[in-house]
């Protein structure tokens, strides 16, 4: 599902202010999404919060999780919108206390994703927001995290989908909502 | 031991004595340089002073009076008690000896999460800020929503390598060695007003970087504002004459 194809009137003015770096982080054609300067644009940075909260607003949903670090970005507003908990899913060694971890593979080589124990309880509704989704494997580790301490995942949100990468396929069947797909 | 003391009242009986015509504290924050007034920058018309000026930081937080005792004088809001409980302490984290203050459990609580970022609205709204500065990571938790409340545009300050694009850089000294900050070119104009917003400051050396890139491109820094100081590293006075607001002290 997306806002794109919904077309929602705002989403023009969202689409036309994320920035397209290429050769970012490396040479060999990536395109980089570079949403810094929606942030810049304070009414499409707001739009784009409000078409998150019209859409999970009253939906007895009580955990926000943003992927670190531009999942911080939007997962704060959206979580204080619609009165949940905002939950930092992080690289190693950056939360204090304890954590679980989860492990996911990278284009070479693997990361890991940590999350504090005790943040979210068995049967809370969640939502992981990031700023994209391109292969699926951070948002599929975030999920992993979630479902481990029983926590159910209504639907993973994010602001940019490259379709070409098939990250939805790899969320096991979770609904995945995004505003603009990049191709 | 931990002791947690209100710095200031975020309804600072201060701000209603204050003039536009008379000169301020230095601990004020307005237009001034070298000790005269400067005109409005270019492109922000400024209707009057008073909008512009933020209430002097209270007593309570000049560094001669920065005690305990003198901060618990002050008339505490309400809703700082429920903030600062909601804030978890953890021994010995990263290295053994220093005392963690983790903000993530406030993160979990989400009317003291509303109240922090109210606290900081109430400042900063209507007062001509168009920047809201927020330093990799976890100001970016408390950045955005600050800036979308004040209709401000907000700005990451990132480790290095992770912006794309042409970006500026400050170094800065850490305990052992040095590390960068980095903003992107152009997404701030010289002239405009500028908040730097982090959760914690310590020794103050990456407010300090922060400030300094502000500062390069031309924008004014009014303010730094954090939910914690931890006064006894003396971060406040590394940030030379720019004002330090905070929530929660903890010595």
């Amino acid at each position: 599902m997306s806002a794109y194809r919904d077309k929602d009137p705002r989403i023009h003015g969202i689409q036309s202010k994320i920035r397209v770096v290429p050769n970012f982080p490396k040479p060999a054609g990536i395109m980089f999404q570079d949403i810094t300067t929606l942030l810049l644009d304070p009414k499409a940075f707001k739009d784009t919060v409000d078409l998150f909260v019209e859409r999970y607003k009253g939906k007895n949903i009580s955990v926000v999780a943003g992927i670190e670090a531009r999942g911080f970005i939007f997962g704060p507003p959206i979580a204080l919108e619609i009165g949940a908990k905002f939950v930092p899913l992080r690289k190693p060694k950056k939360l204090p206390g304890r954590v679980i971890s989860e492990e996911y593979e990278l284009e070479y080589g693997r990361d890991c994703l940590e999350m504090h124990l005790g943040a979210v309880e068995p049967g809370e509704q969640a939502l992981v927001v990031d700023d994209l989704i391109a292969t699926g494997g951070t948002l599929c580790a975030a999920m992993k995290l979630l479902e481990r301490v029983g926590a159910d995942v209504v639907e993973c949100a994010c602001v940019i989908e490259l379709p070409d990468l098939k990250g939805r396929e790899r969320l096991n069947g979770k609904p995945l909502y995004v505003l603009l797909e990049s191709h | 031991m931990m002791h947690r003391a209100l710095i200031f009242s975020s309804l600072n009986p201060i701000y209603s004595q204050l003039s536009t015509t008379k000169a301020s504290p230095d601990s004020a924050v307005f237009p001034k340089r070298d000790g005269a007034w400067i005109g409005p920058p270019p492109v922000f018309r400024l209707q009057n002073y008073k909008r512009t000026l933020l209430p002097p930081l209270c007593v309570a937080s000049d560094s001669v009076a920065n005690q305990p005792k003198m901060a618990s004088q002050d008339e505490q809001d309400p809703r700082i008690s429920k903030i600062s409980s909601a804030i978890r302490v953890i021994p010995n984290f990263p290295k053994p000896g220093i005392m963690f203050q983790d903000i993530t459990t406030l993160l979990l609580d989400t009317k003291a999460f509303r109240d922090t970022i109210d606290l900081f609205v109430e400042r900063y709204g209507g007062k001509d800020i168009s920047v809201v500065a927020g330093i990799e990571a976890r100001g970016f938790i408390f950045g955005p929503p600050i800036a979308l409340a004040i209709g401000a545009k907000f700005v990451p300050m990132r480790k290095p390598n992770k912006l794309p694009g042409e970006v500026i850089s400050e170094e800065y000294s850490l305990e052992y060695g040095t590390d960068k900050m980095e903003m992107h070119v152009g997404a701030v104009q010289a002239g405009e007003r500028a908040l730097i917003i982090d959760d914690l400051i310590a020794t103050g050396g990456t407010l300090c970087a922060a400030i300094k890139l502000l500062e390069r491109i031309g924008a004014h820094v009014v303010e730094c504002a954090c939910v914690i100081e931890l006064p006894e590293l003396k971060g406040r006075e590394r940030l030379g004459d720019k004002p330090l607001f905070v929530l929660v002290s903890s010595t």
